[in-house]
Parts: C-alpha cells; structure tokens; sequence
C-alpha cells in the first residue's frame, strides 16, 4: 500500500464510470489511430492509382530548342534536331538513385515519321508493359499486341489513315500488323501509331536510342525536387521537367485527406477530454470527505493533486493502449471492408503505441488538472461543508 | 501544551457576516481530557475545528508545544497533522473501499513506498486495543456504527499523537454503544493522552477533566471536574 493505493482502489470501486471513461476515451484514441491509418493507407492507394494516369517526370536531351508537343517533343524539330538517349544507360541511371524505392515506372520512348498511303504520321516505340502502367486508361479494340511486330493505332490515326485490325504497316525495313485500335483517349495518343519500342529501334536502324522517358515517382513521403536532382546527376547530359502541378495537386489531396483526419481526430479528442474533465470534477466535488480527511492526516496538497492526477493517468494510459489496439485491428478490418486490404501496409510499431500512451496519459492528466488542483486546494474544513 | 488566547473567527456568506467565536481562550495540558459543551451556534466545533488546525482563526494565538501555529507554513501545519494532532468525527469518515486495517494505515499511505510488515502489525494491534480483533479485514460497510467509530479512533491513534480531538464521537451512536466509545477515550486518556471532546450532551462531558461552556461565541463557564 502507497500513495497510489487510493486512485486504484477508487477506479476499481466505481468499475462503471471508470469502464465510461475508459470506453469513451479509448473510442477517441482508436478514432484517432484507426482514420490516420486508413487516410494514411488510402493516401498512399491514392497515389498510386493517380499516379497510373500519367507521368510525372520527364527525361530527355539538353536542346536548344523549347518547341515541345508531343509529350516535350516537336515533330517538326525531330526532323532537323533530333537528339537521342541510350535506351538501356539511360533506364538503369535512373533506376540506380538514392529515392529509386519511391520510381514506379520508367517508360522509354523513340518517336519516328513515317508515311503511310502519303501521309505523315508519328510511330511511337513503347515498352507496352510500362506504357499501360502509366495509361491505365487506354482502351483497345481488338487486341494487345502480342508480338514484336504488333502495333496499335490511334483512334483518329486510324480513322484518317484507314486502318484497322490486320492491316500491314512498313516501318523501315519491317512490316508492322496493326493488333488494335485506341478508343478516343481525348489526347495526343489518338493522332499516333505505338510500336514496341526494340522492334521499332531495329526497323529504323537506331538501336539502343530513345528521344525521352517519362518516369512516374511516388512522393507521399519524398519532395520531387529530390528526385530530380538526384536523376540530374546520374544524367548530366539531359534536362528534366517534373510536372509539378501534377505532384503538387497529388499531395494536396492526400494532406486534405490527413487534415480533415486530424481535424476530425482532434474534435474527438478534444470532446473525451472535457467528459473526463467533468467526470473528474463531479469525483472530487463527491469525494469532499475523502479530502477533508486526507488534508486532516496531513496530506498535502501536493499528495492530493497526486492522487486524483492519477486517476487521469490510469484512464489515460488504459485508453491509450486499448484505443491503440483497437485502431491497429480496426484499420485493418476497415481496409478489408473498403477492399483496400490488398494494398495495407499497417503494420504493428511497438514505438507508436508508446508514443500513444505517452500522449494519451499527459492529456489525460491535463484534462484532470483543474479538478486536481480544485481538490488540491481544499481545505479541510471546506470539504467537510459543515462547521 | 496547547494555548489558544483570544480566538476571534467570522464567517460571511452571500453578504452577511456572522461573528462566531469572539476572543475565546482555552488551555489544554498533557494528558489532560477537555470537554466542550454547548448549544448548536454557541461555536464550539469552529473552536475544535481552530484547536486542531483544520480551520484558521481570522484573530488570537494558538501555542502548541511553544509553537506559534498562526504564523506556521502550510507544510508546517501539516507536519502537525500528520505528527502530533488526531481527529475523530461524528460520521467517523472512513473511506469505504479500504478494510478496517487499511483505513488505520491511512495516515502512512501519503508515501510512494509501500508500507511495511512492521506497520501492519501496529495496525492490528490498535485495531485489538480498540476491541476489533478479528474484524480487520472487514470493509466499514460491514461494521456497526459502534465499530466504525472503533475504526476512526485507530485510525487517530497509530499516529501516536499528543492530543486526540473528537467533534461528537457520539453523536450517531445509540447510548451504550455512546457509552463504549466514551469509555474508551477515558481508557486512552488515562495512558496520557490528551483529549479535546465537543459534544452537546452534559453526560459525556463529565467524562473531562475540564469542562468548558460555550455560549454565543464565548466561553460561559470552565468547570474542574475532580471525579
């Protein structure tokens, strides 16, 4: 038995207000944890769906020329000043920075003019497999292409050019078959013919040789600005544009997202603390006896403001790691529920529920602060309210 | 041992001032047993309530073992508390979560460690000198009212204090179980103690040495009792 005796006896005597104040606190902290990794997981979800819709850096030659159309380049200026990046060095430097945890794709690309039935139309060489990752939302009819011949032509390519599902292409030295046909995509993709990128290389003679790439990077917990200088110094010999407005329009909307959480979370928050304020209050209000005793055996202050403090912590520190576990299981259930379980990464940090309880304890005690000092400052006759 | 000159205490709620003790003056010596009695309004729990240190005189002095306790600091006044002065009431103010033996270890509880094997037998021993043998683990809600007062008085005695005060020890009991307790405290006084009673009732007041009369906020009469 020792000072503490007392707080544990009382939150033990009145199990069903400690089981309120516990429940309400914890539902607060769980709350808390439960949004956070949701948004957090979500956020990142986000991110990578969005990131599907398009690149958000761009690698290509230093040039003197500014005059860019098709995604940083000019058809016109392809003609007379076409500069080219190695395929293969180009891809693998990238690959190779400090951030490259944060690069989802990398999606080489060489352009090329060819003349079909006399007319000029761009030949676009892919990798397919990256490509789709970063247009998700190209719809083919017909098919895929399956081999390295195989070609998918724009939807008004096709249209001004005739073509359709079969039709033979000459590309150089090869013959191309057109597998498919873009459905209106409502960009420049609909005016252009793609091309498997190592076919299209040996059909023109350029082997190894691309005009640009187009990276998409993940920057929830990165600036852009980072990758970019660290890509700029693994390609000193290429100028790098990164979308910003695109990452910046990302970001916002996830930190959105954690701002409403934290908003939302500190309301909660904020709402449990004033029920244990007035729960504590209406304790010491009931207790006056209990006080006015202690203070006549010569209990301090001091020793009183101890005792109904840590009641408070008590509550605090329970809820904290209650609410923590309830957070942690509730998220992942919540995912499952969203069918976002796939793509959660929420993983138990020993480290986050201290940080928790540590957090929830010191409010918890400052909430009761007013209490505990009221009670604090009774003196003993005040407490017996009768004279 | 206690000296109180010239007490003067006024209480004032919602604008309206009530003066109840007007220059009282009262001696209490080692081992001496001190009746108050009076009517209700006559002031003498404020009187106790001022000897005992749970209520501060607006005016006088009060000596306690050469100590002048008006000018004493808070932590001071509570090293008397928790030292030298014992008090028992009319509702006995016995936490009802803790057992008989827990309630008399109150006093030593104000510390972080815990109390020891030595301390708890001390307990039990008091509770034994009160007549509780065998009920020491019992919560108050489980005790006569005689019982419970028996707690209360345990409860001030372990301290080892020079002077036990007591605002109606009686005042909730039927009269033998009155009786008992009165007998009791004559039993305690009678090994040194000093005893300071408040009580309405002129037949325990007997019980003192020195029977003090309180009317309309002064002392009326000191009576020496020689029986």
């Amino acid at each position: 038995m020792n000072i503490f005796t007392l707080p544990f006896r009382n939150l033990r005597r009145k199990l069903l207000r400690t089981g309120i104040l516990v429940a309400v606190f914890t539902l607060g902290i769980l709350s808390v944890v439960l949004l956070y990794n949701v948004s957090r997981t979500i956020g990142h979800s986000l991110e990578e769906k969005m990131t599907a819709f398009g690149a958000n850096v761009v690698i290509y030659p230093k040039t003197e020329s500014l005059k860019i159309s098709y995604g940083g380049f000019s058809m016109g200026n392809l003609a007379y000043q076409v500069k080219y990046l190695p395929e293969k060095e180009t891809v693998s430097a990238i690959h190779s920075i400090e951030l490259n945890k944060n690069i989802s794709t990398v999606a080489p690309k060489l352009l090329e003019l060819i003349h079909y039935k006399n007319k000029p139309v761009a030949v676009i060489g892919v990798i397919f497999a990256q490509e789709m990752r970063i247009k998700s939302y190209w719809s083919v009819m017909g098919g895929k292409p399956d081999k390295a011949d195989g070609v998918i032509a724009g939807s008004r390519a096709a249209e001004h050019l005739g073509l359709k599902t079969g039709d033979i292409i000459p590309i150089g030295e090869k013959q191309f078959v057109v597998s498919g046909v873009l459905k209106p995509t409502g960009t420049e993709d609909d005016n252009s013919i793609f091309a498997d990128l190592h076919s299209l290389q040996a059909a023109v003679n350029k082997p190894n040789l691309i005009n640009y790439a187009d990276v998409a990077a993940l920057c929830a917990g990165c600036p852009i600005e980072d990758i970019v200088h660290q890509i700029s110094k693994k390609l000193p010999n290429t100028e790098i544009n990164a979308m910003q407005n695109i990452v910046k329009q990302r970001m916002a909307t996830i930190q959105t997202v954690q701002h409403l959480v934290l908003g939302l979370g500190g309301v909660i928050l904020l709402t449990a603390c004033f029920m244990l304020a007035m729960f504590m209050l209406a304790s010491v209000n009931e207790r006056r006896n209990e006080i006015g005793i202690l203070r006549a055996l010569g209990y301090s202050g001091g020793k009183i403001f101890i005792i109904f403090s840590f009641e408070s912590l008590i509550i605090g520190a329970l809820s904290g790691i209650l609410g923590y576990a309830g957070g942690y299981l509730g998220s992942g259930e919540l995912l499952k529920i969203l069918s976002l379980g796939e793509n959660a990464h929420i993983t138990f940090n020993w480290l986050h529920l201290l940080v928790t309880v540590a957090a929830v304890s010191v409010l918890s005690v400052c909430a009761s602060a007013f209490p505990a000092l009221k009670a604090a400052q009774m003196r003993p006759t005040d407490a017996f309210s009768r004279i | 041992m206690l000296n109180l000159k010239d007490i003067h205490k006024t209480y004032t709620a919602d604008g309206v001032s009530a003066k109840v003790l007007k220059g009282v003056s009262i001696d209490v010596s080692e081992g001496e047993f001190v009746s108050i009695v009076g009517k209700s309004g006559s002031g003498k729990s404020t009187m106790m309530n001022i000897m005992s240190t749970l209520l501060e005189p607006d005016d006088g002095s009060i000596l306690f073992k050469g100590r002048e306790l008006t000018k004493a600091s808070s932590a001071e006044i509570n090293s008397v508390r928790r030292n030298d002065i014992s008090v028992i009431f009319q509702a006995y103010h016995l936490f009802p979560y803790l057992t008989a033996t827990e309630n008399v270890l109150l006093p030593f509880m104000q510390g972080f460690a815990p109390i020891g094997k030595a301390l708890r037998e001390e307990a039990f021993e008091v509770l034994s000198r009160v007549g509780l043998s065998g009920k020491e683990n019992r919560l108050p809600g489980k005790l006569s009212g005689g019982e419970q007062q028996r707690v209360a008085i345990a409860r001030a005695l372990i301290k080892k204090p020079a002077v036990l005060f007591a605002d109606e020890p009686t005042g909730s009991l039927d009269s033998k179980t009155g009786n008992a307790i009165i007998d009791l405290l004559k039993e305690l006084n009678a090994t040194g103690l000093a005893v300071v009673m408040v009580t309405h009732s002129p037949e325990y007041a007997k019980a003192g040495h020195t029977i003090v009369s309180m009317e309309d906020g002064l002392v009326s009469g000191i009576e020496k009792n020689a029986g």
